[in-house]
């Protein structure tokens, strides 16, 4: 089964920058309210090196389009589309619970945030692997 | 003649052990680190008071009724040091609720959905507070060392458990000063170290006003 690529595409994107809007203004009012004490520094870093490689692959693919002169009208396995929207899904996910549910522990939110990165980085190269996937499968129609 | 001199040799044999008891018990080392906040309680306070066992039991019943059950004993010169337990208080010195008091970990608290949102945007730092006591006739200066958590920890674990009966026996007199020491730490939530703040942002009594021991005392 098959669906149209351009309509996948902007699903997934509209999940990444939805969800990372979010998180970004998450953070922010955290680092307003000196939630990270005079840590901003890492936990901006942690963030930024979860979503950007992402967010900056999709940009780059949506420049190369827009530069394209003829409309997209490809398609994609419907499985890659299922497989990537359930890894961001989930991904995302992850980084937003773990902002979440710091109140909820012993932990310091920087603590927390050490910790994850050894599970949010092989994650992550899960995830960008099947976006990358996802942008190479497409297929003419 | 000679009876005169076998007598001032008794009591000066007598007086060299009471002090060389006093040296068996922890002493408290002078000039002591450098407090948060100082405060001298008033020597009206104790005026019922004839020897350092009477100001000890006085001192030790407001304590006790201030909830500070675990107190440690020391030795200084012609008096003793009173060290209590670390608490943890609120950042403008009160006490906090019984079931928090005494941990030194980031607990948080009851869960709430103030509390939630309050600790989702607020980082919890953890402040502490240790008192000493010092009660001599003695003067003396702080060190330029700063004290540590572990230092007001160790002060609780190496005194000792009551004031001792030769301490207590000696008489006090309207030269004795009746000093207490704050210390007061501070824990960021993301740091692991935990600092002496110096000054305290709040005064020495303000320190014993918040913590109740000037209502008891009275």
């Amino acid at each position: 089964m098959r669906i149209n690529f351009p309509k996948a595409k902007r699903k997934i994107a509209t999940l990444w920058f939805v969800f990372s809007s979010l998180l970004f203004l998450l953070i922010f009012l955290q680092s307003i309210a000196g939630k990270f004490e005079s840590k901003n520094q890492e936990a901006w870093g942690w963030f930024l090196a979860l979503v950007m490689p992402n967010l900056t692959l999709m940009i780059s693919v949506f420049v190369n389009d827009i530069n394209k002169a003829e409309a997209d009208i490809s398609e994609i396995d419907i499985f890659f589309y299922r497989l990537t929207t359930g890894l961001s899904f989930f991904y995302l996910s992850a980084i937003s619970l773990i902002l979440l549910l710091q109140p909820l522990t012993e932990k310091s939110i920087i603590q927390l945030m050490n910790e994850s990165s050894i599970f949010l980085g092989p994650f992550q190269g899960l995830v960008s692997g099947s976006i990358g996937l996802f942008f190479v499968n497409k297929e003419k129609k | 003649m000679t009876n005169k001199i076998l007598c001032s040799l008794f009591w000066v044999i007598i007086a060299g052990c009471a002090y060389s008891k006093s040296k068996d018990i922890p002493e408290f080392r002078l000039p002591p680190p450098q407090p948060s906040a100082t405060d001298d309680i008033a020597p009206s306070y104790f005026s019922n008071c004839k020897t350092l066992s009477d100001v000890n039991t006085k001192l030790t019943s407001a304590l006790d009724k201030c909830g500070y059950v675990r107190k440690s004993f020391f030795y200084v010169p012609n008096g003793f040091a009173l060290v209590t337990q670390l608490e943890k208080i609120n950042e403008d010195g009160s006490v906090k609720p019984e079931g928090e008091r005494w941990r030194l970990d980031n607990y948080r608290g009851e869960f709430s959905l103030k509390n939630y949102f309050r600790n989702l945007f607020n980082a919890n730092p953890g402040f502490y507070r240790c008192i000493v006591f010092v009660i001599t006739d003695s003067y003396y200066k702080y060190s330029e060392n700063l004290a540590t958590q572990g230092q007001a920890r160790e002060w609780l674990i190496s005194g000792v458990n009551k004031l001792p009966p030769e301490i207590g026996q000696i008489k006090t007199s309207p030269n004795y000063s009746y000093n207490v020491l704050i210390y007061q730490f501070k824990k960021n939530e993301n740091d692991s170290a935990t600092n002496i703040i110096i000054p305290s942002p709040i005064t020495g009594r303000t320190h014993l006003i918040k913590s109740k021991i000037y209502e008891q005392l009275k």
